[in-house]
């Protein structure tokens, strides 16, 4: 771990030594609640097995490719009088990472958050054009969930409340990180195969981005006036997608500002959002981006449908990429049982994935959750690219 | 006007009243119930399948209400698997309900639209429209007879939606105690006029000078599934922070 996140960290765990027990409306409920909740100490989790089958035309006819594994979830929670304290571990048999561990301090007029954490910027609906203080982790992109797909960064957070509704952010996130994109395995995608091609034989150079001259703020001021939820946001840092000078065979990160505003509110029973920003990009092409959705509960069952489009503008060249995501789910047996299908398609080129999903739960505790992977489209294509990687997948995950 | 889940149930079940009334006189008492200015309380709902297997989930709530809106947060205390999870629920004068969730799966406050009001509520056995504290007036009232429900004296009231457009049943029946007005039990009959669900008072208390039901019961006996609401601990007009609708509340649990 480096130096700042280290010092952050430790940072985070002095704020914690301070602090006082709070009392709790459920304490003298005691173990008739079922609540557990009898101390400021808190300890819960998820422990999950899976098993992942490629289903490509090439497993059908020789063998099935399968992969097995087991993961763990840890959160350790701590209430105090004035400040809180979340630690959350995640690992495999091979090793276990920091997922998320800060703290959150309470002032009169505002909280503080100190660590090591993950935030989520946007009205978009695990799809954003604003959610930019996070990297992104594409080794297991299409299979795990938004936040898993987060990596957390080690970051200073002041939230000023403004009226019942309102929030003021203020981010100072220390360092920089960019995006984890795959370099080996089956998600590894075409430029990085293409990269590694034409500069085999070559060591490319990466910045040291664990500088504070890599340091990054955001600002955010969100409200919600009569029905109407909306939005402004400002960040400073560098785009996370690198680029390659190879000239110099090095990867750059562009400094990048950003201007973005948001927008959600209900009409005729849809649940409408929406966000758009402009990315002004040294050393590249300007973007406006945007995200346009809604969702809402059919008159059917309880169907519901979740229905978003991302897109991109290209000011220079003035070419524009849509991408469309949707989603319709149902349940059943009061919530037990829980089908859905995604689909995700790219309007230009034609590309699609497909990801219908199965959730049983049995008991408080425990879910089953069946799910399949379908990508097809061109070779050259986001989705299509990964026309091989089709798998089915069992996952059992145990709640505590 | 939705209610709170304790609000329901006092709504739906408390009453003052004197005698010779007809069915609307009756309604309307048990509508004007003195309300509480704010409550606390920890709710645990148990979903209780026809092989009695039981799903729990504890709740606990805040309410308060101003200027006749109420406004209502729900923090889902277990099971672990929908712990932390924070609902609120703001009435407006003249426009819909502002209701915002909090999931920790998401970590971040978002907006939720109104549910068709037949739907479910949490996967319990109450609807969304069950939670609602109907207007008198959306709903015609007919005494159907007096009889005795566990040993006490009841009203049979029959209340039918002006409207068969704007309710999920054909018509609910309800006996309404002679000496409280609380309704202790309700029947619910479906747009096929058959019995769908039946809803019993099992423990009625009065605590701080308000009718309580602390246990209640919603069956559904097309299904043989049931829901058993149990306060567990309640606190009237103790003082509620305002601080606690808020979206800031709802992001982080804490009123500081």
């Amino acid at each position: 771990m480096k130096s700042m996140e280290k010092l952050l960290l430790a940072l985070a765990l002095f704020c914690v030594t301070t602090l006082t027990f709070a009392d709790d409306f459920f304490s003298d409920l005691g173990d008739e609640s079922g609540s557990g909740v009898v101390s400021n100490l808190e300890f819960n989790g998820v422990v999950s097995l899976s098993s992942e089958i490629s289903i490509t035309e090439d497993s059908v006819n020789d063998t099935f490719s399968i992969n097995e594994g087991a993961e763990a979830l840890f959160n350790l929670g701590y209430t105090g009088d004035s400040a809180d304290l979340k630690v959350t571990l995640n690992g495999d048999r091979d090793s276990i990472n920091i997922d998320e561990c800060y703290a959150n301090l309470y002032f009169d007029m505002l909280n503080m958050e100190v660590g090591y954490f993950k935030t989520v910027w946007g009205k978009g609906d695990k799809l954003h054009v604003l959610d930019l203080l996070n990297p992104i982790d594409y080794s297991n992109y299409f299979t795990q969930d938004y936040l898993e797909n987060k990596i957390a960064q080690p970051t200073i957070k002041v939230n000023v409340p403004v009226g019942s509704f309102g929030m003021l952010e203020l981010a100072y996130v220390p360092i920089f990180e960019g995006d984890l994109i795959p370099t080996d395995g089956k998600w590894m995608p075409l430029e990085v195969k293409a990269a590694k091609t034409l500069l085999q034989g070559f060591s490319i150079l990466y910045p040291d981005t664990q500088t504070l001259s890599y340091g990054q703020f955001g600002t955010r001021f969100t409200t919600s006036i009569n029905g109407f939820d909306f939005g402004g946001l400002y960040y400073f840092g560098y785009d996370r997608q690198p680029t390659l000078n190879l000239t110099k065979l090095k990867m750059d990160y562009n400094f990048m500002n950003v201007a973005g505003i948001e927008f959600g509110t209900v009409l005729a029973g849809f649940n409408l959002r929406g966000e758009l920003a402009y990315y002004f990009i040294n050393n590249s092409k300007d973007t406006l981006n945007y995200l346009g959705g809604f969702d809402r509960d059919l008159p059917l069952h309880n169907v519901n449908i979740n229905i978003q489009v991302k897109g991109e503008y290209n000011t220079e060249s003035e070419d524009i990429t849509n991408m469309v995501v949707g989603k319709i789910s149902d349940s059943f047996n009061h919530e037990k049982i829980t089908p859905s299908v995604t689909g995700m398609y790219n309007v230009e080129d034609m590309d699609f994935m497909i990801k219908p999903e199965l959730l049983y739960k049995i008991g408080e505790n425990i879910e089953i959750a069946t799910s399949a992977g379908i990508f097809a489209g061109d070779d050259d294509t986001t989705f299509g690219q990964f026309d091989l990687n089709d798998y089915l997948s069992l996952t059992l995950k145990y709640t505590f | 006007m939705k209610k709170q889940i304790v609000s329901i149930l006092l709504v739906l079940f408390m009453a003052q009243g004197l005698f010779a009334l007809d069915g609307t006189q009756i309604a309307e008492k048990a509508h004007d119930v003195a309300k509480s200015k704010s409550t606390h309380s920890a709710v645990l709902m148990e979903l209780i399948d026809e092989k009695g297997d039981v799903d729990s989930r504890l709740v606990e709530e805040f309410g308060i209400k101003e200027n006749d809106l109420s406004s209502t947060v729900m923090v889902f205390r277990s099971p672990a698997s929908v712990k932390d999870t924070r609902f609120l629920k703001q009435e407006n004068g003249g426009r819909a309900d502002d209701k915002f969730i909090y999931l920790p799966a998401l970590k971040r406050v978002r907006r939720i639209a109104s549910s068709d009001g037949s739907k479910s509520f949490m996967g319990t056995d109450l609807t969304y429209d069950d939670m609602e504290s109907r207007d008198v007036e959306r709903d015609t009232h007919s005494l159907l007879r007096e009889e005795s429900f566990n040993g006490v004296d009841c009203y049979v009231v029959r209340a039918e939606a002006k409207d068969p457009a704007d309710s999920q049943y054909a018509y609910r029946v309800s006996w309404i105690r002679k000496d409280n007005f609380v309704p202790i039990k309700t029947e619910l009959f479906d747009k096929s006029q058959k019995l769908e669900k039946v809803m019993t008072v099992l423990d009625l208390q009065n605590i701080d000078g308000f009718w309580t039901p602390m246990k209640a019961q919603m069956e559904n006996v097309q299904t043989n599934h049931k829901t058993v609401i149990t306060i567990q601990k309640i606190e009237f007009d103790k003082g509620v922070s305002k601080n606690i609708f808020t979206q800031g509340f709802l992001q982080t649990g804490r009123t500081n």
